[in-house]
């Protein structure tokens, strides 16, 4: 049930109901969310200094996105000038052969990957497999993750849905003279013990990016481990991965991203490595990479690009706040939502890329509490998107730009919205129907079990406040 | 068509089909200070796990071989920088490699360097941010692969904030590597435990030097 | 705009008063018209809308609102006893109506609009006196009220100024009740654990009654608690300013 899936919709229902029950999985979100919250909120002690970042980030994403297509060229222009070959994939398949190729044309056999959502969004891992090869993941949570054969439920820390008694278990199961032990740096120890090997062995590096500098030609990664840095400094052939949406402009945009990134991610000042790459080993330098290829994916991110509203989907530079936010998110955890993003910028992102027919009931897991729209970094209105995205999903606008749109509309719910919009559009029929409601409270068809099964049923009042006020008008002036 | 062009077309006519309404930047924030307060530096150094050492330039050889004595450190992997030629000439005589030969020293890095020392080129006060920029005489791997990692940096290379420190790159141009560091390699993914050394250096040793 | 130059509002009386807790409809009347305000009640008005825009039926949605823009025309203030439906006239109305006729309108209609004790507090500067017994309450602040009204610190600075009343929030205050309107019969398992947990939380504040400012999370909230046969009193906040001061003016 930790799987991803192209048709996240499918059983939705059975996964949330699977979350709920999980005693062991409602405490491991519950703890972590809370925990990652308070470290964001320390962070940022200045509400108005934070809102001023906020803006800052906003504009800085919002410039990069009005000029995408523009600054894509001049990323490609000044990394080819820097020696970073440079790829373009319209969809998963075409980067996955890209890669698969790469790999091929180096001769490659032992193959690390650095943490990245890009190349979970692709299904790299199971693509290589299919050509023969192994990738190991390289960041921890994703290397006990990946060990246990499940997928990421968090898009920052990948086993936040494990506590430290089954990662000993696994480990001691799993990988070979490891006692069993609770200690975590005893169990951080075997971990690093068993990637160093690989690293020293790697001949290609597999990486992400969190943003690419236009300007400049330049890759910048964050992390805290080093795995990142192992996976693309070790390795003779570096392949970078990136969706088209993750250029910047310029150099001077990065320190407010960087004020940004790491705070509303974990609550750090500022994450032990800031990797910036600008090329492959120069002939006069020791060591580094021989060979950088950057693979950039679209995915479907231009065909959110063509709508201005649902555009900034694209500012988002996968902090995860949102989800760490997210009351619904803190409940499920992040498998029972089926997608490689989730939590609200998944319930965005998703339905884009799959289509409204296929993850457009991922929207309904929302009660619009705004909590996700005020902690994004870049200002991204998610409810607002959310919303859209559920008018989407009904609507029979043949112009609508969204794929599978109108395609979660339901006769039942459409005759419902119609009837309501009658009663509330003519006030003297609506009026005849609270009169009713509250004259016969106790003869009310039940409302549905939805709301019954847990909570008293819903009692009208004797009498109206529509009738309160029509009869004071008559029996009580005012004053 | 090729993927490349047609990715672009599909933006350009995004764009024009659906312009974004213009959105007003904030206001610069107010120039940092030019000469930087160095007790942020050291505070978040310490906080990121750092032992900071602040020294006169002369000194820290001295220092160093002291520390060396008490910790049993006794292999030390350097480069060809500055630092690395001060402490191959100290007077306690430690055993040196230098390392410049990526394809006969790396499965030795990985198996039996217990040390690297190395100049950091600048740094960032207010995060506590070592600047290592990969150069000839400093490949990149000495900060990272050793589970020890000294550093030495002067503090009229020092910047503010990272706005300054980039501007800097702005003119100069970036080199093939660059690297800010705030502290030894860390992780928290198991159940959120703070735990050192996850892949990069254990520890971190930094002389801040006048 | 100051307290002076109001002497008339429009009241916006939302739907699940009218049919559910009316009493803080005439609470809300009451204290206005204290303070030598007259209220004028459109008996045409129904709903915002909020429920079919929520649920992606813009233009069901639509046809109320239009309504809505209509009936409260004239240039004075609009008064609404919940952030929920303050919030969708003041910050959804625009963008749902933007291609229409009534676009500017609906834009004047926004900048006047006010939930209920933003206005008491902030433009009214309505000074309470505190009749009542030593009672402790408990405040859920609805989400809509807390983050796109930002409205939290108005209710609480109005329960502030009653001398014999203790203020607690519950803990995780700012966390979701799990109501969200048709969220609560859509994603009902999901709905119910956030509910479950905010009862929790409600009871283990040791608050003598509970209170909110916005209807659906109180029907919510102690709906739930009521099941579970853990009620406690739970008021609207404005029948509880309104009964605590007493009535008099």
């Amino acid at each position: 049930m930790s799987g991803f899936t192209s048709q996240p919709d499918q059983d939705f229902g059975v996964r949330i109901h699977e979350a709920l029950e999980d005693a062991e999985l409602r405490e491991s979100f519950h703890g972590a969310m809370t925990f990652l919250r308070e470290k964001r909120r320390s962070q940022f002690p200045d509400p108005d200094a934070l809102e001023n970042l906020r803006d800052s980030g906003a504009a800085i994403r919002d410039r990069a996105l009005a000029k995408l297509p523009d600054l894509l060229e001049q990323l490609e222009d000044r990394c080819r000038h820097n020696g970073i070959q440079v790829h373009w994939a319209e969809t998963s398949d075409e980067a996955n052969a890209i890669i698969t190729g790469l790999i091929q044309s180096v001769h490659g056999q032992r193959i690390v990957k650095g943490k990245s959502m890009a190349t979970e969004e692709i299904g790299l891992n199971t693509a290589l497999e299919a050509a023969g090869f192994t990738c190991l993941e390289s960041d921890m949570g994703e290397y006990i993750v990946q060990q246990a054969g499940e997928t990421p439920s968090h898009i920052i820390m990948p086993a936040i849905h494990r506590n430290k008694a089954s990662i000993a278990r696994q480990f001691a199961d799993q990988i070979p003279d490891t006692p069993y032990t609770e200690d975590v740096d005893e169990l951080i120890g075997t971990g690093r013990r068993v990637l160093r090997q690989a690293f020293a062995h790697a001949d290609v590096g597999i990486s992400g990016v969190n943003f690419a500098i236009a300007e400049t030609g330049t890759l910048c990664l964050v992390e805290n481990e080093g795995n990142g840095r192992m996976s693309t400094t070790v390795p003779d052939t570096h392949i970078a991965v990136m969706g088209i949406e993750k250029v910047i402009e310029k150099l001077a945009d990065l320190p407010d991203l960087m004020r940004l990134l790491p705070r509303s991610a974990t609550g750090q000042a500022i994450t032990t490595y800031i990797n910036l790459i600008s090329g492959p080993r120069r002939d006069d330098e020791c060591d580094g990479p021989r060979q950088v290829h950057l693979v950039l994916v679209d995915n479907g991110r231009s065909r959110i690009y063509a709508d201005r509203e649902l555009r900034a989907t694209l500012r988002c530079i996968r902090c995860g706040a949102c989800m760490n936010h997210c009351p619904v998110y803190e409940r499920l955890g992040g498998h029972a939502y089926g997608t490689v993003y989730p939590g609200p910028i998944g319930q965005v992102v998703m339905p884009q890329l799959f289509g409204l027919d296929k993850a457009g009931k991922l929207t309904q897991a929302c009660s619009l509490n705004g909590a996700c729209g005020e902690a994004c970094p870049v200002r991204i209105p998610l409810p607002d998107l959310i919303r859209r995205l559920r008018h989407e999903g009904v609507t029979d606008d043949p112009a609508s730009p969204v794929r599978g749109h109108g395609r979660q509309r339901q006769a039942s719910e459409a005759l419902i919205w119609r009837v309501w919009a009658t009663i509330h559009a003519h006030p003297r029929l609506y009026r005849l129907v609270t009169r009713l409601a509250t004259r016969s409270r106790r003869l009310l068809p039940p409302l549905p079990r939805a709301w019954t099964a847990r909570r008293a049923r819903l009692e009208p009042a004797p009498r109206s406040f529509h009738e309160q006020m029509a009869q004071r008008r008559q029996t009580e002036p005012r004053p | 068509m090729k993927s490349r062009d047609r990715i672009l077309a599909r933006l350009r006519h995004g764009r024009t089909a659906s312009p974004a309404a213009p959105m007003t930047p904030p206001e610069s924030p107010p120039p940092a200070v030019t000469q930087p307060d160095l007790e942020p530096m050291i505070e978040a150094l310490g906080a990121a796990h750092a032992e900071v050492i602040r020294i006169e330039e002369s000194q820290w050889p001295d220092r160093l071989a002291a520390m060396a004595a008490e910790r049993s450190w006794q292999h030390w992997w350097v480069g060809r920088d500055e630092v690395a030629q001060t402490w191959q000439q100290h007077a306690s005589a430690p055993q040196v490699t230098v390392f410049d030969d990526w394809t006969t020293q790396k499965d030795a890095l990985f198996r039996e360097a217990p040390v690297a020392l190395s100049l950091a080129q600048g740094g960032i006060a207010e995060t506590g941010t070592l600047i290592v920029e990969s150069r000839p005489e400093t490949p990149r791997t000495l900060s990272l692969v050793p589970p020890v990692h000294v550093v030495v940096v002067r503090e009229r290379t020092v910047y503010p904030d990272m706005a300054k420190a980039l501007a800097n790159y702005s003119h100069s141009g970036l080199p093939t590597n660059l690297i800010f560091i705030s502290g030894p390699s860390k992780t928290a993914d198991i159940q959120q435990t703070l735990a050192y050394g996850a892949h990069g250096p254990k520890e971190l040793i930094v002389f801040l030097c006048r | 705009m100051t307290k002076a130059a109001v002497d008339r509002v429009y009241l916006f009386g939302t739907c699940l008063i009218d049919v559910f807790h009316p009493e803080a409809g005439m609470a809300t009347v009451r204290l206005l018209e204290r303070e030598g305000v007259e209220v004028i009640f459109p008996p045409e008005q129904t709903c915002c809308g909020q429920p079919p825009y929520n649920s992606g039926y813009d233009d069901q949605a639509r046809t109320v609102a239009r309504q809505v823009v209509e009936r409260f025309a004239e240039p004075i203030p609009v008064i609404v006893p919940s952030g929920s439906c303050a919030g969708m006239l003041r910050h959804h109305y625009p963008d749902l109506l933007a291609d229409d006729p009534l676009a500017d309108a609906a834009r004047d209609l926004a900048a006047r609009t006010y939930e209920l004790h933003e206005f008491l507090h902030r433009i009214l500067a309505v000074k309470l006196e505190d009749h009542g017994e030593p009672v402790t309450v408990v405040m859920h602040t609805a989400c809509s009220a807390r983050r796109e009204m930002g409205v939290r610190e108005d209710g609480l600075a109005l329960l502030g100024q009653l001398a014999n009343v203790t203020v607690c929030e519950p803990e995780n205050a700012e966390a979701c009740c799990g109501f969200g309107g048709t969220f609560a019969v859509k994603m009902p398992e999901i709905s119910v654990a956030m509910a479950s947990d905010k009862c929790q939380a409600v009871r283990a504040s040791g608050a003598d009654q509970l209170l909110s400012s916005d209807c659906g999370c109180l029907l919510n909230i102690d709906g739930m608690l009521r099941k579970q046969g853990n009620a406690l009193p739970a008021h609207h906040l404005a029948t509880f300013l309104w009964e605590r001061t007493g009535g008099a003016s």
